[in-house]
Formats: C-alpha cells, structure tokens, sequence
C-alpha cells in the first residue's frame, strides 16, 4: 500500500442484535431503529440497521495499520458517506485502493459493499 | 418518534452546545472492541502488524454522549455523512472534554439536514485531539 493502484481489503463479520446493542450503549448509538427489532421492523426502516459506525471503527483500526499508528493518529483525515443501510447478519467487504501519493502524504479510498454488491459506506481518507 | 424530541425548526446555526465531559474506561474500550470482528488476513499478509498501541479508536472517542447530552433525538435521526480529522491519540481514562455547536442547517430534497462541528480537547493539556463534522438527517 504504497503507490497509486495498490490495493487491500478486509472483511467485517456479519453482526448480531447483541452487538448491535452493546456497541448502543458504549457509543450511545442506542435510538430503537438499532435496538428494537420489533418497533424497527414496523418501522419505515423494515428491519434493524445497524450503526454506521459500527462499520466505521474497523475501517479506521484497518486505517491505522496502513499508515502507521502515528502518523494516522497525529494527521489522518477521513471523510465518509453512509450510503445504504448495513442489516444484521450482513457481511461487508472493505476494500482500500491508495489513490494519490504526493508530498501532502498518501490518499487512500475505501468502499464498504455487501455480499449483494450494494455500498453501505464510501470515503476517502489522507495521512 | 419521541413526543418531547427538539424539534428541527428549534436548532439555530452557530448555537453552541454545553461542554461535556467524560473518559473513556478500559472496560468501554473493550466491549466496543467486542462489537465487530474482522478478518484481516491480507493486512496481515501486507506485513502490517496489529495496532497493538492502546489507543482508543477515533469512532469511540466521538462517540454520541455530546449529542445526547445537547439535545433529545428523535427516534429515526440517521447519519449521512462524517468527516475526521485526528491530531492527537486518546488514551483510555484521559479527561475529555466535548465541544460541539451547530454548524449549518438545511434541507435539500425535501428532506431536513443539521450538520454538527464536534471538538474532542484533552481536558488537561486544552489541546485539540479529534475534530468531527457529522451530518445527520431529522426524519420528517
């Protein structure tokens, strides 16, 4: 993950409703479309989402290990787009493509997609 | 939807919110790590080691207490868009103190959008850790 092209992915494990709960209370994330699956599927949602960032924190530990821990924690920027909603027990693929390499550091962009080819978040991140 | 929420109409561009303060503990740092697995092999494959730092992931240490605390939200407010910038690592158990104020309100196509500016300070050092533009959509 040096120059322009290379490219990497991981993938985030689909995610239960007690995960989606717990990571409610710990981010205060909590409203009912995330942990209330009975008002959620009744909803204009039709089902659970689960927190965008939820998705968002691997993204950013993945981050960290491409750039390096300082230099990501003392100069990243990251901009993200949730796009599509994440249900539970959907898997998502990220997959980090360096666009850019200049003095300003080295651009990476990211898409999330679920095994459905939908993008649940996109975003571009710097270091 | 929360009969006592704020309403949309009520928020103003440039209201500055009441300060928050707050650390995060080991034990949040643990079970917000709990709430996803990922598999990284070809990171690890890339010859990039595991963050074995100990600091607190950006996405905890802006998490919604702020949020919360500033305002009553209503059931269904989803988030549209979120930009980071970090300055400086967290460490679990440092004094943090939150700042957030209303950046920008508008609606476009329809549908109603409130943009936060959140600042993460070291309560400490009074330096800036985190910056945070969130964007969020109020349900009709």
């Amino acid at each position: 993950m040096k120059k322009v092209g290379d490219h990497c992915s991981i993938v985030i494990a689909a995610v239960v409703q007690e995960q989606i709960n717990r990571f409610g209370e710990v981010h205060g994330t909590d409203g009912r479309t995330h942990t209330d699956p009975e008002y959620a599927e009744n909803s204009v949602f039709k089902g659970v989402i689960v927190q965008g960032t939820l998705v968002l924190a691997p993204v950013l530990d993945a981050l960290k290990r491409i750039y390096g821990a300082k230099k990501w924690s003392e100069g990243g920027v990251i901009e993200t787009r949730f796009t599509s909603f994440t249900r539970p027990r959907d898997e998502v693929k990220v997959t980090f493509t360096v666009e850019e390499v200049d003095e300003g550091g080295m651009k990476i962009a990211y898409v999330c997609t679920k095994a459905d080819g939908s993008v649940v978040q996109s975003g571009a991140a710097k270091a | 939807m929360r009969f006592d929420a704020t309403d949309y109409e009520n928020l103003t561009e440039g209201q500055q919110f009441s300060p928050v303060e707050f650390s995060v503990t080991e034990s949040m740092k643990e079970s917000f790590q709990s709430c996803f697995h990922v598999d990284d092999r070809q990171l690890a494959d890339a010859g990039l080691p595991k963050d074995e730092d100990g600091f607190v992931n950006p996405v905890l240490v802006a998490n919604f207490t702020a949020m919360k605390a500033a305002l009553i939200w209503p059931t269904g407010v989803l988030h549209a868009r979120e930009q980071m910038r970090c300055h400086e690592p967290v460490a679990c158990g440092e004094p943090l103190r939150i700042e957030m104020r209303l950046k920008q309100k508008f609606v476009k196509n329809g549908r109603k959008f409130a943009v936060l500016a959140i600042e993460v300070h070291k309560a400490a050092a009074g330096t800036v850790a985190l910056e945070v533009e969130r964007t969020l959509v109020w349900p009709q």
